[in-house]
């Protein structure tokens, strides 16, 4: 699904309303839109499937299921899934972790603007969005 | 304030693809003795 002025819809997943809110605002005047919000694993999973956005932002750190879990259950879903991990946990271990369950790239909080938007043009580079 | 580690830096510079990061920890990982391992080679 792409938005209605023509950018790249992301579905974002944080359990901190301080932080989607942050997201969408960094966002704002880019080539990107957060089209909807979750704030778990498990609301993430049934939007996702409502909305089929293009992007999806994940934190990790999130109560019911963790975002490591949803990952792998938005993967099964659908393996095109375009997944892009949140955490402020940075450890190297963390982001192989992720990066080999099938995320297409990490970042690391406290969010930059600038970071946020190359990961995220990185990604719809590597697998064909047009941006 | 945080700190990212150099490839993290890379990545979201966008100097570096994840999958380059990914090869190259997965690299790292592989190349890096256990400590352990490193000691007893020098005692050995």
């Amino acid at each position: 699904m792409m938005t209605e002025k023509g950018k790249v819809s992301v579905l974002a997943v944080d359990d901190s309303k301080t932080m989607l809110a942050m997201i969408a605002a960094q966002l704002k005047d880019s080539n990107f839109e957060v089209v909807a919000t979750a704030s778990s694993g498990l609301e993430a999973l049934e939007k996702y499937q409502q909305i089929k956005p293009q992007l999806v932002l994940l934190d990790i750190v999130m109560p019911e299921i963790t975002g490591i879990d949803t990952l792998e259950r938005l993967l099964q879903a659908d393996t095109g899934a375009r997944i892009v991990m949140v955490s402020s946990v940075g450890a190297e271990e963390t982001v192989r972790d992720c990066l080999k369950k099938g995320a297409k790239s990490f970042l690391q909080k406290p969010l930059q603007k600038e970071g946020m938007l190359n990961i995220l043009k990185n990604v719809c580079q590597q697998t064909g969005v047009e941006l | 304030m945080s700190t990212r580690f150099f490839g993290q830096y890379l990545l979201e510079k966008g100097r570096i693809t994840s999958q380059q990061l990914l090869d190259a920890l997965e690299c790292q990982n592989d190349i890096t003795a256990p400590i352990g391992a490193m000691a007893w080679n020098k005692a050995c």
